[in-house]
């Protein structure tokens, strides 16, 4: 591996830990106190510094020693989390994430800031009074001859005990014989894990008075330091069993304490203690202990996109073995071909699951945006996310950036209230904007509400108008209308904000949700609300397909559109007259007529198939030859000679080693409007 | 021949010197000896060492010796700070399973 593969490497695991310092530093800005939190940031950072210094990024690593040695203040209690703190540290993520791809980003203008920053933080610690617990482990063996002095241990280690929650284990083993021991002497000494917001220097002050010949250690007690967390090494190193009786015990396998109890090596009241040490620490660890990742090991995404397409040729030789099978109507053949058939079922599966990521980590980013852009408008917002270990696909997140930051960006600029309109409606203060994701079926629902001014429709009508959108008074639904606002350049933003507002965005949205093939649902309720739900396919690569055919030619439609297949009789045909509408359902439903749409001039069966479609406004038709049936495909992208290609999503291979074409419905759908329009 | 010493009211690091003496004279010269505590409502953590050093010959038949005596709330107070843990210590016999724990 060389020098650049370790940067990239770095640079991949930075990332991770910019995103997860932003969620933290915003979870700090909720709790102030939350040690824990504080250490992690730390944690983030000195990770950070570390790793940039040994790939050789050394500015990066120079930048972040110093938003860490901040931290370390804040650690240490020596500074008071504070909004100005938090914000400058976000906006020190930010430099070092520009640093990442610019190693010597601003290096020079942001010396100036921190300069002026740690200035305020100096302040800030003189009037700061210590708030972070820490657990410290206190080791004292007095000087034998402690009593001639004055002291009295039990004293010390009371007055200690008073500067917060311990738990005190005397070792009482080194009381020696009656004819040994100098009663004046002290043979006990003890370990005391304390759990307070004093200085390790405050700690130690108790024992100021005490000789230097006596024994005193205080560190701090580290969660992974699990020395005493075993009953029995507990009861051992206070005395109470020796090791001996300790692996007798063991060797019974059963419950330590009861057979130390049993054995008469230790009293119930011991055992009581013991166990109420061990609780103890374990308290002490499991708030303390760090987040533990999974395991799991770094893979480069391409490779896992590689091994996807791989499994998607096997996934089509499958079906190509197994028609040849088939044909030799050689049961054996087959039946192993069959088995062959559900290892790739499992394959595909599996392979497909790597590529599935949590959509919480979209989810998080978020958390800053609203934060950012609701200081600056002046509102008050709140981001609830629901959802978040919902799995999609990972090409699917990382399309799915652009258009939910569009959405949110509208919510926050457009959709909540300020705080004085919110007063007048009797709205509290605070805005919402929910971010849930949910299985529906084959997809996933990304809904995003806010409890805003919703949606007017007469304005969106008028501007509709205006803007040569529509030409008539028809009377639309209110999912017409609200549709209207996905359309090219519509807006109807009074104010053109530098957030939104230029007729640029949902749009925007829309093609690209339309580009996952995913649809855009709105709801909205004037002065209630507004509900934008974009329903995703849980997979791009491989989908559920209806095979369909012209004359020799395979078309696929996704099943997950499909309603019904309707069969368009010779008389049928004479009763439509020409007209490419059929009724359905009572509902009339036009329909596209592919020979034409693709200019097949090859006779017609007598009997021919519409295939009932659902897009994301309305129901259409599609004529075919005949319906074959229902597969699973893996979808190719077509080569870019055929970019113009409108009407077609993707390719695919069918079992027989023909190709088939997939179509895209939303397409279709759009031709059959436009005809319908013009018809009109 | 059996011995019982009653050891007053206090067993702290002031007259520890003098107990001890006392105690380790009467062992050598009785056969069974009898450690009175009734009174006893002052211990420091000498004391309890040698209340421990006791029980811990005793049950290494070193020395032929016993606890009696009723507990005073005083004196159980005293160990329950010593030990800096709650005893539930009402009898003798319990300080003497208390002790017996630690070795």
């Amino acid at each position: 591996m060389n020098e650049n593969n370790f940067i990239d490497i770095f640079i991949d695991e930075a990332k991770e830990l910019l995103f997860s310092l932003e969620d933290h530093l915003l979870l700090l800005e909720k709790n102030i106190n939350d040690s824990e939190t504080i250490s992690a940031i730390f944690r983030v950072m000195h990770t950070i510094k570390g790793s940039a210094g040994i790939v050789g990024l050394d500015n990066i690593s120079t930048f972040t020693h110093r938003v860490e040695s901040i931290f370390e203040l804040v650690r240490n209690g020596k500074v008071k989390v504070t909004k100005e703190l938090i914000d400058f540290t976000l906006s020190a993520r930010d430099i070092i994430l520009e640093m990442l791809h610019d190693n010597d980003f601003h290096l020079e203008e942001s010396e100036e800031y921190f300069n002026n920053f740690e200035q305020t933080l100096v302040y800030v610690a003189e009037n700061k009074k210590d708030n972070t617990f820490k657990t410290y482990k206190v080791k004292f063996i007095p000087e034998k001859e402690i009593f001639f002095s004055g002291n009295n241990p039990t004293n010390i280690i009371l007055e200690l005990q008073e500067l917060g929650d311990s738990i005190v284990i005397p070792c009482y083993s080194n009381i020696p014989k009656l004819t040994d021991i100098n009663p004046e002497h002290c043979y006990i000494s003890w370990d005391i894990f304390i759990n307070t917001n004093k200085s390790i220097n405050e700690l130690y002050d108790v024992f100021v008075f005490v000789d230097g010949s006596s024994e005193v250690s205080i560190e701090p007690w580290r969660s992974d330091n699990i020395e005493y967390d075993k009953l029995g090494e507990i009861l051992v190193k206070t005395g109470h069993i020796d090791k001996n009786a300790l692996n007798d015990a063991l060797l019974d396998q059963k419950k330590l304490g009861e057979i130390l109890v049993k054995n008469n090596n230790i009293s119930e009241t011991q055992l009581n203690k013991a166990l109420e040490t061990q609780q103890f620490l374990k308290n002490i660890k499991q708030s303390s202990s760090p987040i533990r990742n999974e395991d799991s090991i770094r893979i480069k995404s391409y490779k896992l996109d590689n091994l996807v397409d791989l499994v998607g040729e096997i996934v089509t030789s499958y079906a190509q073995i197994l028609e040849t099978g088939k044909e030799t109507k050689n049961i054996k053949l087959i039946n192993q071909i069959e088995r062959f058939g559900m290892l790739t079922d499992e394959l595909r599966d599996n392979s497909m699951n790597l590529r599935m990521l949590p959509i919480g980590s979209t989810f998080s980013k978020f958390n800053r945006l609203v934060r950012d852009l609701s200081v600056e408008l002046g509102k008050e917002i709140t981001l609830i996310t629901d959802g978040e270990e919902t799995e999609l696909d990972k090409n699917v997140i990382e399309q799915l950036q652009d258009p939910l930051v569009h959405i949110i960006r509208n919510a926050i600029d457009h959709g909540i209230e300020t705080i004085d309109e919110r007063k007048v409606l009797n709205k509290s203060n605070n805005g919402t904007i929910s971010l849930i994701a949910k299985h529906e079926g084959s997809n996933v629902n990304i809904i995003i509400e806010d409890d805003g001014k919703g949606l007017d429709k007469e304005k969106i009508i008028s501007t509709a108008q205006s803007n040569g959108l529509i030409t008539d008074n028809f009377n639309y639904s209110d999912k017409e209308i609200f549709n209207m606002i996905l359309q090219p350049g519509f807006s109807t933003a009074e104010k053109i904000t530098n957030l939104s507002g230029r007729g640029v965005g949902l749009d925007v949205v829309k093609k690209q949700i339309e580009g996952l093939k995913g649809t855009v649902n709105i709801e909205s309720e004037m002065g209630k609300y507004t509900k934008i739900t974009l329903e995703i396919p849980l997979t791009l690569a491989i989908i559920e397909g209806l095979s369909v055919k012209i004359h020799d030619q395979s078309y696929v439609l996704p099943l997950q559109n499909v309603e019904a297949c309707v069969e368009l009789s010779e008389s049928r045909k004479i009763e439509l007259n020409g007209k490419n509408v059929i009724s359905f359902r009572d509902q009339l439903v036009p329909f596209i007529d592919i020979r034409d749409e693709f200019d097949i001039n090859t006779p017609r069966n007598n009997i021919e198939q519409i295939v009932i479609v659902k897009t994301s406004s309305d129901k259409i038709g599609v004529l075919v030859d005949s319906v074959f049936s229902s597969t699973q495909i893996v979808i190719k992208p077509l080569s870019r000679f055929y970019q113009g290609l409108k009407e077609v999503s993707g390719a695919t291979i069918m079992g027989d080693g023909t190709i088939a074409l997939v179509l895209d419905i939303e397409q279709l759908a759009k031709n059959v409007r436009s005809r319908v329009n013009n018809l009109c | 021949m059996t011995t019982t010493i009653n050891i007053g009211t206090k067993l702290t690091v002031h007259n520890i010197k003098e107990v001890y003496i006392d105690i380790v004279n009467n062992v050598d010269d009785s056969d069974y000896f009898v450690l009175d505590i009734s009174d006893l409502t002052d211990i420091d953590i000498t004391g309890f060492q040698l209340l421990c050093c006791l029980i811990h010959d005793s049950l290494e038949s070193k020395i032929n010796i016993n606890l009696s005596g009723v507990l005073t709330d005083e004196f159980i107070k005293s160990i329950n700070e010593i030990t800096f843990s709650e005893n539930n210590l009402s009898t003798v016999e319990d300080l003497i399973r208390l002790i017996k724990a630690f070795f």
